[in-house]
């Protein structure tokens, strides 16, 4: 099974997810955000591989840039190490939270909020997991709810609209 | 009445009135087709009426969002505390690598791969 990496920006946004295989890349999914920040450095990274610094050997002053290539285990390091000098997070998760993951992207929350409760997750115990599992589908159901009241409300606007033109143009 | 449908919605040439979202006059439309008589409506009078309703529906959208929220809220809260060691271990952790930190974007969901 992969490893799965989540990726966020200063502002809490969520950029995408990293995939490896024992440090290999297998997939990189970028959202609308992810792909403007960071697509062209991903292209490079497929052709030419992922820079890091290292330092030399005895001068802790002194470094040279290195080329990790999507293939090789030291690549999920490599975009660490690249994620976090450029001001972003790289956040490994477990699979079960990447599960809720996948629920509390579906939560109509600020992107802070879902990123605190991801980092939470992550420290937390596989039955309380389940309880959180069961408390986000509740909590989207709750949301899924106001947001059907607000569309019948928005349907009925716009019914009253056409039964006013429809009138008007009886005449 | 002109329709501009590079994806500004339709506006009239004739008044320089603003464009209004194509979502709107559709919906408006949907609803003089369940409404008897509807197709008698000219295009002209849908255009201005959708233009009129739309800043009404789009309140009422955002007031859906916030109450949205509000509930998604309401029940974390009430369920996540009750959860033994919740929250939270290392938000702060990541909160302050973040704010030394130089780059920033804006929020979106999963879509283009790579590999």
């Amino acid at each position: 099974m992969d490893d799965i990496s989540l990726l966020f920006d200063r502002a809490h946004s969520f950029l995408g997810e990293v995939a490896t295989s024992s440090g290999a890349m297998r997939r990189i999914v970028l959202t609308a955000d992810g792909e403007h920040l960071l697509e062209a450095h991903l292209k490079d990274w497929q052709s030419r591989g992922v820079p890091v610094l290292r330092e030399v050997t005895g001068h802790a002053e002194v470094f040279f840039q290195e080329r990790i290539q999507v293939r090789q285990p030291e690549f999920l390091d490599a975009v660490q190490q690249w994620i976090e000098n450029h001001g972003m997070a790289l956040i490994s998760v477990r699979p079960e939270v990447f599960g809720c993951w996948d629920l509390i992207v579906r939560l109509p929350i600020e992107p802070r909020e879902r990123f605190l409760l991801l980092v939470s997750l992550r420290g937390s115990t596989p039955t309380d997991l389940k309880d959180c599992n069961a408390a986000l589908i509740e909590a989207i159901g709750a949301a899924d709810t106001e947001r059907g009241n607000a569309e019948k409300a928005v349907a009925k606007l716009w019914n009253s609209a056409a039964k006013q033109l429809v009138a008007q143009f009886a005449k | 009445m002109g329709i501009d449908l590079c994806g500004r919605g339709w506006s009239s040439p004739e008044t320089q009135e603003a464009p209004v979202d194509v979502r709107h006059v559709n919906a408006l439309q949907s609803s003089l087709a369940r409404t008897p008589g509807g197709e008698r409506v000219p295009a002209g009078s849908i255009c201005d009426k959708a233009r009129s309703v739309a800043p009404e529906a789009e309140a009422i959208e955002r007031k859906g969002e916030r109450l949205a929220a509000r509930a998604a809220r309401k029940v974390l809260e009430t369920r996540l505390s009750s959860l033994k060691d919740f929250p939270i271990p290392e938000a702060s952790d990541f909160e302050e690598r973040l704010k030394t930190a130089p780059v920033a974007g804006s929020d979106g969901h999963a879509r283009k791969t790579y590999g």
